[in-house]
């Protein structure tokens, strides 16, 4: 190598950003909905996606409740670096995305239609014309018959509420699928491990999996 | 301006080496400025534009490969933004003075994909920079200097655990006029270069990167002793 390239090579790499590098295969996960075919499901890039904690009768519960919301929201939201999505707590229900609550609490969506199972925590949402050009998530109507967006119904056994760090861990990874994780990790040090999970927090492998997720396009956007 | 400033008296620092004069900088302005007419002060103000603070490669080419391609990288991306910038300087040589700069950019960075731009987050930027110019002719003056860096911001995205200060290098090139009033309107084109990385890249794994700043500025200066 001569030393007019050996000085390009040089300024070349002195110009570059700060560059994270791209993951590889193991750096991830599978991620898209298990449905045929698999179908990537994400929320628009940029999306700000508010979330409503429905209030239980017994207050502890509702605090525990928003308090898992806050813990979760922020650990997805500190891997958005380049604000490729944010989960906020909506102000009422009538601007919500997302509805978190507890499995006794009568929804305040009408959930005929689409209806959650009874586990630890689960995460609800019904595709419309999934076959079609573009599928859409179908919104729950309101109980209250005023006009809403809810998209997603998290709901959490309200039997767990008897270990509150159990509360946070089974949110965080809930959150998970709500910003389109279609699968479960089958790692046990992953957030999205495919039982109860053992981490209250996002690992290595569920940032990067988020990461890839909303750089891809998706089939499906709520 | 350089009218002004090929009328300063002589004054060098020798040849100490360059940790010695940059030590001496503060020494070489509070004597100047007590006896006022031979530093030149100037504001000046104008735009600055900005190669990316920060890029992710999201997959690599075989991973992209088999999620069916369409992964472009994402950056973030300081919009062109106002600057203001005061600095002051004293002669050291007949053609060479000594110059002291802080300034200070409000910026809104913006993320870039292939989804589009999307706003990230707004950003101070305060920098110092101590440099020497030599005044090429009477009109025209040019040089390079170093300094320190350092960007505000709102602790999420990219500054959520916060930033670091940051050496920088400067070059810049300035002419002038001279008014009515004696003050010396000028315009003034610098480059800026400096290290760039943050806790939350770091985490990530992203190596430090280099950033460029252009700044295109005008000004008014004041001072000085004329020949």
């Amino acid at each position: 190598m001569n030393g007019r390239a050996l000085l390009l090579l040089v300024a070349a790499a002195a110009c570059d950003p700060p560059t994270i590098p791209g993951r590889d295969a193991t750096d991830v996960y599978e991620f898209t909905l298990p449905s045929q075919p698999p179908a990537v499901l994400r929320w628009p890039s940029g999306a700000r996606v508010r979330v409503w904690v429905e209030p239980s009768a017994v207050e502890a519960r509702t605090a525990l409740l928003e308090g898992a919301f806050r813990d979760g929201a922020a650990a997805w939201n500190a891997l958005a670096v380049f604000a490729e999505y944010g989960l906020v707590h909506a102000r009422e229900l009538r601007e919500a995305d997302v509805v978190l609550m507890w499995s006794d609490v009568l929804p305040p969506v009408d959930t005929r239609d689409c209806r959650p199972s009874i586990t630890q925590a689960v995460t609800t949402f019904c595709v419309d014309d999934f076959a079609g050009a573009a599928p859409r998530l179908r919104p729950f109507p309101l109980s209250s018959s005023e006009t809403g967006n809810v998209k997603m119904l998290v709901t959490v056994l309200a039997s767990a509420a008897a270990d509150p760090q159990a509360v946070h861990r089974l949110v965080a990874h809930e959150l998970g699928h709500v910003l389109g994780i279609g699968r479960h990790s089958p790692e046990r040090d992953d957030l999205m491990y495919r039982t109860d999970p053992l981490v209250a927090r996002p690992s290595a492998r569920d940032a990067a999996t988020v990461q890839l997720l909303y750089h891809l396009r998706p089939r499906i956007v709520p | 301006m350089d009218e002004v400033r090929s009328g300063f008296a002589e004054r060098g620092f020798g040849r100490t080496g360059v940790a010695s004069r940059i030590a001496c900088v503060v020494l070489a302005f509070a004597p100047a400025a007590a006896a006022g007419q031979s530093v030149v002060w100037g504001v000046r103000a104008g735009v600055v534009a900005s190669t990316p603070l920060a890029e992710d490669r999201v997959a690599n080419p075989e991973l992209a490969a088999a999620l069916g391609g369409g992964l472009g990288p994402v950056r973030a991306v300081p919009a062109p933004a106002f600057h203001f910038e005061v600095g002051g300087a004293v002669p050291m040589r007949p053609r060479t003075v000594l110059e002291l700069a802080v300034g200070w950019t409000m910026a809104g960075i913006d993320a870039k994909d292939d989804a589009g731009t999307r706003p990230l987050q707004d950003v101070g930027v305060g920098h110092a920079t101590v440099s020497v110019h030599y005044l090429a002719t009477r009109r025209v003056d040019g040089g390079c200097g170093i300094g320190l860096i350092r960007y505000f911001a709102e602790s999420r995205a990219l500054f959520a655990s916060g930033t670091e200060i940051s050496p920088l290098l400067e070059c810049a090139g300035r002419a002038g006029v001279i008014g009515d009033s004696g003050r010396r309107l000028v315009l003034r084109i610098a480059g800026q270069m400096h290290r760039f990385r943050t806790p939350v890249l770091a985490d990530a794994g992203a190596r430090t990167g280099t950033v460029f700043r252009l700044a295109v500025q005008a000004g008014v200066e004041l001072g000085g002793t004329r020949r």
